[in-house]
């Protein structure tokens, strides 16, 4: 597993809600501690990775 | 220059007096506060009346990105003073949600840069927002995502939590941090398609059968056929 997009394929596999929510279809971002990053970015280095649907602004 | 997330309300007059006090360079300070509204206009009709808003951001995360546009601002426009003040939770009708203040030595930067700041507020900052609509007859209110997820989420199910859904830590080494403005969508990995020539970076011969300074949509079918 080398990039946030090896992890979504992983995290596929963990359960159906996992496989709904992560599905290729969805729209969701990922940030790699705290900071939005492209899906083809190294894990490397990173301390905390989060998943979230599209920002809707405030 | 100060950015603050927050669930507490806050006051509009105390804001202003603690920004302006402090700097008497400031000659302009325009100021917008966004508020919830009653009424929710989907698709030109009023439907769906929104009795309350639930914001919802990613601590530090929220902060960060606020921290980063204001500076983009600030490198805009020459400003004495901005302020952001975003509330999160639960909001009712009528509730303040949002402060921002930008004070300039004059009304132009001032007016600008906080319509900029407004803007990528409402469109780009990371929240979450959950509308609460009236129940339907019997039952408990209902929860919907807002019309931006839904569009945005084409084949995620409404019951998908609106919240970051999965949190996985990874064990330290190596690599460097990347930056980015914007989540992009998932693209199916592999290489990318090879490069065709096309684009840019071809050499501009006019393309045969057009007439110089021919519109652009003529232009580009000439070229299609051409290829």
């Amino acid at each position: 597993m080398r990039t946030v997009g090896d992890l979504v394929v992983w995290l596929r596999k963990r359960s159906t809600g996992h496989a709904e929510a992560l599905a290729d279809g969805a729209a969701f971002g990922a940030a790699i501690d705290r900071r939005t990053v492209p899906f083809d970015t190294p894990l490397a280095g990173a301390t905390e990775v989060a998943f979230f649907p599209p920002f809707t602004g405030g | 220059m100060t950015v603050r997330v927050q669930e507490a309300d806050f006051d509009i007059g105390a804001e202003i007096a603690a920004l302006t006090d402090a700097n008497k360079r400031i000659g302009g300070l325009a100021v917008f506060v966004g508020l919830v509204r009653e009424m929710h206009v989907r698709e030109g009709l009023h439907r769906d009346r929104i009795d309350a808003l639930t914001l919802e951001h990613y601590p530090g995360m929220t902060e960060q990105a606020l921290e980063a546009i204001e500076a983009e601002a600030k490198l805009r426009w020459p400003l004495e003073a901005t302020l952001i003040v975003h509330r999160y939770g639960r909001l009712e009708a009528g509730a303040r949600i949002v402060l921002v203040a930008v004070g300039s030595p004059h009304r132009e930067a001032a007016f600008e840069a906080c319509e900029f700041l407004v803007d990528w507020l409402k469109t780009k900052a990371p929240f979450w927002k959950l509308e609460e609509t009236p129940p339907a007859r019997s039952g408990s209110a209902r929860i919907k995502r807002t019309t931006r997820q839904r569009r945005a989420g084409r084949r995620s199910s409404p019951e998908s939590p609106s919240s970051p859904i999965i949190w996985a830590r990874c064990p330290k080494g190596g690599g460097g941090p990347v930056e980015a403005l914007r989540p992009v969508p998932l693209r199916p990995t592999g290489p990318p398609p090879p490069y065709d020539g096309g684009g840019i970076l071809r050499p501009s011969r006019p393309p045969v059968g057009c007439a110089a300074g021919a519109p652009q949509r003529r232009l580009r079918r000439c070229r299609r056929r051409r290829a």
